[in-house]
């Protein structure tokens, strides 16, 4: 039942490089509320994409949509050319997306170390047969790696309930990775860090363009969003305002008003 | 016959309206299922019995099961409740009332035996007749059915008009912004537990006055239905409790008219299941949602 | 006597264990003792009508009880909470009215005629699940079902097969309520309906929440427990309901968690064993 279609047949921004995620027209209703009304856009391969709005402005709906935890009302969304629309979430998962939550959704009552090696993806595509065969020499090589990428090996044994904040922001990117994503979905994961974390955390994401294909990411620091994207998206009402490179999309009127105009936050 | 058959049905559909709309609003204010609330109808009904058998006048039987009951569904809210108002602790609410209510029937049936207890009546209460459009109506039906009707339209109006309504609909709809608007959530919760509860308590003494006995297993037979009414009607919907508590009653009456009997009491736990399937919210549930 | 204390001991472990594999992927099962009863049952008419011998009798019993729980889990784990709860109690009630309805296995009056199983065999059937649970509670699978008890949406957004899981869980929940049943028919020898009232399934979480849902002990705990002290502290059994009502009150306010309340790390990050 997939549909195969050419690929990048949506315009990139980014010249020659293929699109890796195209939207189009994506359309969501909740009651009189249009959260997401005919958005299109695309993510190419090796970018990191930022995409900002003010509340309300739809984002954290666009990622529920595509990562399948709601169905798009209409509008089409394809990985790499497969239709995703209609898939179930852990099916859109293992075709390689994968995402964090802006208000932290660890599984707290487990230990760093199992949130993530409990999805990596090798063993967690077929549940039962871990019953016959043991790998936790693997697993717990493979889940102290990612620990480590994110500076969180140290933390291996604690519960994740007991992280402070901005190392359970790290843990959701590590738990992502282990999916073993093409495109990664962050969802404001600057959200409540200082500074200083702030800017390490961004180079952290910069990093992890050699194990993914595409990031995107989602958030209110307009610093952190600036200094991090290759490409911009702005949103508001549900519709796409501007795009383009930072700067550009900063100096839109629209953009402007958007932000200034209205009470953020 | 048929008439009468239908009768009955309605006045037994009545009782178990009472019923669940003590479920339903407990449901919509606390979004908590109170498993302790079949007992608190069970001891209604021996509420009757303790009064007969005191030799008290019947009239003086509605206040005691009122404030008897009432206290349970206090010491309900007090136990089971109190201490789990997170979501997350749902079903350790639930499960705790239903501790609640194995210990209600011990303790009546350590008082009352395990096996039903009949109440005397004076005769005159048993006997008397009415005549409605020239048909032979009991007396005790009708009243019974006037009476449910009253407590129906007085929590309708309660819920509607007053400020402890006016309140108990803003918790239903939202705890937090309730407390932030200066509503005492706790009390609220208290009292939507006695007035569910002293509902309750009702229709158990009402229930045993018209069959003339009061049994021990009733919250776990006809209790655990007005449960499944609840469901049915849709959880914290008011209008679909008492809707669907008459409409199961007729269902009975005609089941047993027409000899089906004990598949009669399937039917309501198929269409319940049915119901949470297919249409959680409820089977009267129209484009206004009528919350407690 | 004391045997048949230990025998229902034994039959309440394995029940408690059929809830706590229904919870370990989130959901709490009321219809326990409805499988239990369909086990009981259709164990019991293959032994006497059909003279299977036990063994294949319970076999066949848990097995088709295990596939009628997964036909039943499909649709009934779209819903969740109090709402499963209904839904379940609601499968309880309509098997045992399905029971008395039915003559072919004696419709009220009941079923009579199997023999043959003893204390040994359900403590073998406990051994031998409790050694399953505990090889599963040291696996990969047991890392998945923490994450789909814990949060299910976040564990479906990061590729974890959550339904399958969940339906897994229940029809091997009620295969085990079904064995439990068929050893229980085959050493009553006289089973009926009545036997498999909701009482039954409710008793059964109860054990369960008692002892501790975070792990295979807790359930094992609370049976034994719950099952044995009315009768051994004399007098307190005509008490039961209400020693038992007020301890999983008390207990619930005290330590919301059961009794053994921990649960422990399926991986450390140092190699001990192994």
């Amino acid at each position: 039942m997939t549909r195969r279609t050419e690929l990048s047949t949506a315009p990139t921004a980014h010249g020659g490089a293929t699109s890796l995620l195209t939207v189009e027209s994506l359309c969501k209703r909740f009651g009189g509320l249009q959260a997401l009304d005919h958005l299109s856009f695309a993510v190419s391969t090796g970018e990191v994409l930022g995409i900002i709005g003010p509340n309300g402005a739809g984002k954290t709906a666009l990622i529920n949509c595509i990562t399948g935890l709601y169905q798009a009302d209409s509008g089409a969304i394809r990985l790499d050319g497969t239709d995703l629309s209609n898939r179930a979430p852990h099916q859109i998962s293992r075709l390689g997306i994968a995402r964090t939550f802006q208000n932290i959704r660890l599984f707290r009552r487990m230990s760093v170390l199992e949130n993530v090696a409990v999805v990596l993806k090798r063993w967690s595509q077929r549940p039962l047969r871990s019953l016959l065969l043991r790998s936790d020499g693997p697993i717990r090589k493979s889940a102290l790696q990612l620990l480590d990428r994110l500076r969180l090996a140290d933390k291996a044994d604690l519960l994740a309930g007991n992280l402070a904040y901005g190392e359970a922001r790290r843990l959701e990117i590590a738990r992502a990775l282990a999916t073993g994503p093409r495109l990664l979905f962050l969802d404001e994961p600057a959200a409540g860090m200082n500074e200083e974390e702030t800017a390490t955390l961004a180079h952290d994401i910069r990093g992890l363009l050699d194990q993914v294909q595409g990031v995107v990411v989602i958030e209110h620091d307009i610093g952190f969003i600036r200094s991090l994207s290759d490409r911009l998206i702005a949103m508001d009402y549900g519709r796409k305002i501007a795009e383009g490179l930072p700067q550009e999309v900063f100096a839109n009127a629209q953009v402007v008003d958007a932000y200034l105009g209205r009470d953020d936050d | 016959m048929l008439a009468e058959q239908i009768l009955n049905g309605i006045v037994l559909g009545s009782m178990y309206a009472l019923v669940a709309l003590g479920y339903t609003l407990v449901f919509g204010v606390l979004d908590k299922l109170n498993f302790a609330h079949g007992e608190t109808f069970m001891l209604g009904g021996f509420v009757a019995v303790a009064a007969s058998a005191l030799g008290a006048p019947i009239w003086l039987a509605f206040p005691c099961a009122i404030v008897l009951c009432g206290a349970l569904g206090l010491l309900v809210e007090w136990v089971s409740f109190r201490k789990f108002q997170s979501a997350d602790a749902q079903i350790t609410a639930a499960l705790s009332s239903l501790a609640v209510g194995l210990i209600v029937i011990d303790l009546v049936q350590k008082s009352f035996g395990s096996e039903p207890v009949s109440l005397e009546l004076p005769l005159a209460v048993r006997t008397a007749t009415v005549n409605i459009a020239g048909t032979e109506l009991a007396w005790i039906k009708i009243a019974i059915l006037a009476v449910a009707l009253t407590l129906m339209a007085a929590l309708h109006a309660l819920v509607q008009y007053t400020r402890v309504g006016r309140n108990i609909r803003a918790v239903a709809e939202s705890p937090l912004s309730a407390a932030l608007l200066g509503v005492n959530v706790r009390q609220v919760n208290q009292q939507t537990f006695v007035i569910a509860s002293a509902l309750a308590g009702m229709a158990g003494l009402m229930l045993a006055l018209r069959t003339g006995y009061a049994a021990s297993d009733i919250g776990f037979t006809f209790g655990i239905k007005a449960l499944a009414i609840m469901a049915i009607g849709g959880m914290g919907d008011l209008r679909g409790a008492m809707a669907g508590g008459i409409l199961v009653g007729v269902i009975e009456a005609l089941a047993v008219q027409y000899g089906l009997g004990k598949l009669g009491e399937v039917v309501v736990w198929i269409v319940m299941i049915l119901v949470l399937l297919i249409r959680p919210a409820g089977l009267f549930q129209s484009s206004t949602r009528q919350r407690a | 006597m004391i045997q048949d204390h230990l025998f229902f001991t034994g039959i309440n472990i394995l029940l408690a264990w059929s809830v706590y594999i229904i919870l370990l992927s989130g959901s709490l099962s009321f219809a326990n003792g409805a499988f239990m009863a369909i086990g009981a049952y259709s164990a019991g008419v293959l032994s006497v009508k059909f003279a299977w011998p036990m063994a294949l009798a319970l076999a066949a019993a848990a097995l088709a009880t295990g596939v009628l729980g997964a036909l039943i889990a499909t649709p009934a784990l779209r819903t969740r909470g109090v709402y499963l709860i209904l839904l379940t109690t609601g499968v309880t009630f309509c098997v045992q009215v399905l029971l008395e309805n039915f003559d072919y296995i004696g419709g009220v009056g009941g079923l009579g005629g199997m023999s043959g199983a003893t204390v040994w065999h359900v403590y073998g059937a406990v051994v031998l699940v409790g050694v399953l649970l505990w090889w599963l509670s040291r696996s990969h699978l047991q890392r998945m079902l923490d994450a789909v008890r814990e949060d299910e949406q976040v564990a479906a957004a990061l590729g974890i097969n959550t339904v399958y899981l969940k339906v897994v869980c229940f029809a091997l929940g009620a295969a085990l309520a079904a064995l439990a049943g068929g050893l229980y028919s085959h050493y009553m020898s006289f089973i009926r309906p009545e036997n498999f009232g909701v009482l039954v399934s409710v008793y059964v979480v109860l054990y369960v929440v008692f002892g501790g849902v975070n792990n295979l002990w807790g359930a094992l705990l609370g049976a034994v427990v719950l099952t044995l002290l009315p009768e051994l502290i004399r007098g307190l059994a005509s008490w039961r309901p209400l020693v038992f009502g007020l301890l999983i009150v008390i207990l619930l306010l005290v330590c919301p968690e059961g009794l053994l309340p921990w649960r422990s790390a399926t991986l450390k990050s140092r190699v001990n064993d192994d």
